[in-house]
């Protein structure tokens, strides 16, 4: 056997060794030793185990469970039949996850290896402010927290994010996001209505921190957008994922909480009412040659705004894909300012289309009857107060029709003069003339009246926006340091002078005048909806107050303004078969964008004019109020009252055989 | 003489718990090293070095272990020059210089010297005893110590020096010390811990892995490994959450959950009664030596299986108590259940050791 073979020896020595005893008793401390070591290891054991296992668990989980928040769909905005004006449209950003990047024990090898992939996204994405080095240094920004992705591009167009997509194996770390954002497809038709949304800016980060948004989330930023944010944007839905150390996700734990859908949002506008006002507007403000203008649409019955145009307007899919540093200087620059919504914000001489408050206001305040009559020369002198009977001094004052045919209009009553828009009337009526026995009614009650049809009130639409305003003698005084003047209240009388108003106000006036003298506030969202369809929030006239004016002084004025349609100023821009009432306006104004841009200088004879015309219709039956105001436009009636003719034509189908002609020259009629 | 009467007495009760132990052990390898392809063989190389050590364990068992007695300078030489030359030629890996690589397979001379020193020790003791005072043999075997305590330390691998010098102490105490020399051995480990810190011997890491220990001066993500190590055992409880169903082990936070922190995965997958298995396996190897010790046939087979017992209980104790937090961490590894080739090997023939001693076991019987 070959066992045999190798030397094994059994010990046969019959003498124990001489310690034995002593030997084994240490063997056996020994041991005992070793026996309390391993009981204290034991109990250790059980404590961490047994007593802090919950601890543990948990911290087991925060390691490898993350929690996501699924992104809820954000409500979509529509207008007031339900036509969608938005699109949710998915951006694509490009993010590094700094974990997944490719490692090394050998730094600088490290360091190559991501450049070359840095060089390669950056190539590929090829936006300016996106180079190697930019994404190294963000990415070592962002190292302490190597499992957040960290972007590196946004707004990047889809072919390039899906090419990324398809190479992302090769670029370990790479990921390609899609974020929530907005398509409009009306652009500058709704720019300045809707608004638009984008990133959370950094300065109000915290406030919406607070309401749990997420840095990838995209938030109302302006406009109709901004102020239904709450509305539309949903509730988040939540997944938690198993993720090993890796980063890797390998499946989700538990259900799912579904997100849900944001509200949608009915505006009050009409997007065929908006298109016919586009239609109409822009091609005769081109001819006009006016570079800024606007037109509000009110239903007078409740306030709703049907349509709201403003030019210039803005693309508003800039913003929602991310302006660049170009576009957004090219809008900053633009001296008629495309980011300043004209209607709701441009504080303007309302010209005569002022008359309508004068009027109601003289009536009111008894200054005079409908059976008054005042004349108009044409032209007449206020005599200087310290030397009455010098024709070379005092103040020369004249009726437009004056300059454009000589003479006058001769005796006027109330509806003639609102008919005629006789300037001579309301001057005197006003602020009063003495050498005919005319007291005058006073500028303070105007400017209250003024107020009262919601002239200079605080502007509470939904988008915000500004207000006109209506001077007072003491305002001036406390402003200029000077006395109100005879002349500050002709001006004031004829919607010239101190007085400014938007266009949103003047077409409130129309509504007011329309309605038999309710002032509604105007509103722009008419309803919400969920996702279902139901209506969760209904539209509700909202009434500002009801303005202290007899029935008999609102028949007055609209028989006016009908005359005015029917015979008097505005009659070129008549509908035939379809009776409506309006007011004609040529405001002289010389503002900052006119010197600027030459429009008006100092010496000029004659001011540039704002064109206006307010109008309401049908007149039996008003559905609908209309402000028209063409910065630098002419004349109210040949190019303003146009404008509404076409709409108003277009809106309530009315053939239009003969549309009137736009004046291109420069007049000096109403 | 017949190897029959040799089998009588073989310790197949040690063999069996190992055999137990080795099981338990490669399937915890491959818990947890699956699914992760570059680890993915370490269960079935584990497996197979098993096999190849029970054999070694079978063979070492028919030799003579009083043979060894006879190679003792030869052993402590090949233990001093495979010392030196790491330091010289070694692998550097991890900042430390304690590698041979032989295709593949790789040897540490710290491992070397942990299996055969005490051998030379034990020779040494056991020659002397009964013929010079027992002081005078145990301040001369440190100086058989102590060269290879400070190159090892040179490596620097500071738990293998300390395993080494707790072997030496477990000699010299069931060697014969009387009470009263316990005072001068106290005297001079102090002096011995003193001058080694004088020297300089002791890294920062060294000194970082302690503070990190007590919990203090510690830097953000220096504890990450023993962290998640208690993170994974704690979360066991009772029973544990499955064989291959730890979060902690299978989605990978544990690091170097194979060799290191296998604990860790048993603690967290098999729960405290898992742990308890196999600490009490683990124990019942390391008493089934002792019992070889108390039965051995003269003081050099005693003393052998004591610097046996004392390397596999201290390996034991340091790799356990890392994972449970009350040792700084280390690379020592758990005997037979950590994945590594060479010191499986190791250990398995050292219990061949302690089988040839406990074979030729005789009871006073004529």
């Amino acid at each position: 056997m070959i066992v045999e073979n190798i030397p094994i020896k059994r010990r046969t020595s019959l003498t124990p060794p001489p310690d034995n005893q002593g030997g084994r008793a240490r063997l056996l401390l020994m041991g005992i030793g070793m026996l309390i070591a391993f009981g204290l290891l034991v109990v250790r054991l059980y404590d961490l185990q047994i007593n802090f296992k919950e601890d543990f668990v948990t911290e087991a989980r925060e390691n490898s469970e993350v929690t996501h928040k699924i992104s809820a769909s954000r409500g979509l905005i529509y207008d007031r039949n339900g036509v969608p004006l938005v699109r949710n449209a998915p951006a694509f950003q490009i993010a590094i996850i700094p974990i997944k990047q490719p490692r090394s024990d050998n730094s600088i090898e490290q360091r190559m290896q991501r450049m070359t992939i840095y060089n390669q996204l950056a190539q590929m994405i090829n936006q300016p402010g996106v180079t190697a080095g930019d994404i190294y240094t963000k990415v070592y920004n962002a190292s302490i927290r190597p499992y957040d992705s960290v972007v590196v591009a946004e707004n990047v167009p889809r072919d390039i994010a899906l090419t990324i997509q398809e190479q992302s194996l090769e670029m370990p770390g790479v990921v390609v996001e899609s974020v929530g954002s907005r398509a409009y497809p009306y652009k500058e038709l709704f720019g300045n209505i809707i608004g638009f949304t984008g990133k959370i800016p950094e300065e109000t980060k915290d406030e919406y921190d607070k309401k749990f948004y997420e840095s990838n989330d995209r938030v109302g930023l302006a406009g109709i957008e901004y102020s239904v944010e709450e509305a539309v944007r949903g509730i988040k839905g939540e997944e938690t994922v198993l993720v090993d150390a890796s980063g890797e996700e390998l499946g989700t734990v538990g259900d799912p909480i579904p997100p849900q859908e944001g509200n949608g949002v009915r505006l009050t506008i009409d997007l065929r009412l908006q298109q016919i006002i586009s239609d109409a507007l822009l091609p005769i403000m081109q001819l006009r040659n006016s570079p800024r203008g606007a037109v509000v649409a009110l239903n007078p019955n409740t306030g709703e705004v049907l349509g709201m145009v403003t030019v210039p307007g803005y693309d508003n899919n800039m913003f929602a894909r991310g302006i660049t540093q170009k576009e957004y200087e090219a809008l900053q620059d633009n001296i008629q300012r495309p980011l300043i919504n004209h209607a709701t914000s441009d504080n303007v001489p309302p010209g005569s289309t002022f008359k309508i408050v004068t009027s109601a206001a003289l009536l009111e305040e008894h200054a005079v009857d409908e059976n008054t009559v005042i004349n108009d020369p044409g032209t007449f002198r206020i005599p200087d107060l310290y030397d009455p009977d010098n024709p070379n001094k005092g103040q020369q004052f004249y009726c437009w029709i004056n300059l454009s045919t000589g003479g006058g209009h001769g005796a006027q009553r109330i509806r003639d003069a609102i008919r005629n828009s006789c300037d001579t009337f309301f001057y005197k009526a006003v602020g009063g003339y003495a050498q005919e026995g005319i007291d005058g009614m006073g500028p303070e009650k105007l400017a209250q009246w003024a107020q009262t049809f919601g002239i200079s009130e605080t502007n509470k639409l939904e988008i915000g926006g500004g207000n006109g305003f209506a001077p007072t003698p003491l305002w001036k005084r406390n402003t200029y340091g000077e006395v109100w003047t005879t002349g500050d209240s002709y001006n004031f009388a004829i919607g010239q002078g101190y007085l400014g108003a938007t266009p949103l106000e003047m077409a409130n006036v129309m509504a007011t005048i329309a309605n038999g003298g309710t002032l509604l506030q105007p509103q722009l969202i008419r309803e919400v909806v969920d996702n279902q369809g139901k209506v969760i929030q209904p539209f509700q006239p909202k009434v500002v107050r009801k303005l202290p004016i007899s029935d008999a002084t609102l028949r007055l004025i609209q028989q006016s303004l009908f005359d005015v349609v029917d015979q008097g100023t505005g009659v070129e821009s008549k509908i035939p078969g379809f009776n409506y009432a309006g007011k004609t306006g040529t405001a002289e104004f010389c503002d900052f964008e006119a010197v600027k841009t030459g429009v008006c200088y100092n010496g000029m004879e004659y001011l540039p004019t704002h064109a206006w015309f307010l109008a309401y219709a049908p007149y039996e039956n008003p559905q609908i109020a209309l402000a028209v105001y063409i910065w630098n436009g002419g004349q109210g009636s040949g190019v303003a009252a146009p404008v509404a003719q076409r709409i108003l034509a277009n809106y309530f189908n009315v053939p239009l055989e003969h549309p009137k002609q736009v004046e291109t020259t420069r007049g000096t009629s109403e | 003489m017949s190897t029959k009467r040799l089998w009588r007495h073989f310790d197949y009760l040690l063999l069996i718990g190992l055999l137990l132990l080795l099981v338990a052990g490669t399937a915890m390898v491959y818990s947890a090293s699956r699914g992760d392809p570059e680890i993915e063989r370490t269960p079935t190389d584990q497996a197979i070095t098993a096999l190849a050590g029970i054999i070694l364990i079978l063979i070492i068992g028919l030799l003579d272990y009083t043979l060894l007695k006879n190679l003792a300078i030869a052993i402590y030489a090949v233990i001093i020059i495979s010392l030196v030359a790491v330091l010289l030629i070694g692998a550097r890996r991890f900042g430390a210089q304690r590698w041979f690589e032989f295709g593949g397979f790789d040897v540490q001379p710290a491992e070397l010297a942990k299996l055969l020193l005490g051998i030379v020790l034990a020779k040494f003791v056991a020659d002397r005893q009964g013929k010079r005072p027992y002081l005078e043999t145990a301040a001369l075997s440190l100086f058989l110590v102590l060269p290879c305590v400070y190159l090892i330390m040179r490596q620097p691998n500071l738990s293998s020096a300390v395993i080494i010098l707790f072997m030496w102490l477990a000699i010299i105490f069931v060697g014969g010390l009387e009470r009263q020399h316990v005072v001068v051995m106290l005297i001079a480990g102090l002096a011995m811990v003193f001058l080694v810190i004088q020297l300089g011997l002791i890294e920062t890491y060294q000194i970082n892995r302690f503070e990190q220990l007590l919990g203090i001066n510690v830097e953000a993500g220096e504890t990450f490994q023993s962290d998640q190590a208690l993170i994974a055992l704690g979360s066991g409880g009772w029973l544990g959450q499955g064989f291959a169903q730890g979060q902690q082990s299978q989605l990978r936070y544990l690091p170097v959950r194979h060799t290191d922190f296998i604990f860790s995965v048993i603690g967290e997958e098999l729960g405290l009664v898992g742990s308890l298995v196999f600490i009490g396996l683990l124990m019942f190897i390391i008493f089934r030596v002792l019992r070889a010790a108390w039965i051995a046939h003269d003081t050099f087979g005693r003393l052998l299986c004591v610097s046996v017992a004392a390397v596999l209980f201290l390996q034991t104790y340091i790799n356990l108590g890392m994972q449970v937090g009350l040792m700084p961490v280390t690379g020592v590894v758990l005997p037979f259940v950590s994945y590594g080739r060479s010191n499986l090997l190791a250990a398995m023939t050292s219990i061949g050791i302690i089988e040839s001693v406990a074979m030729r076991y005789k009871k006073l019987e004529f």
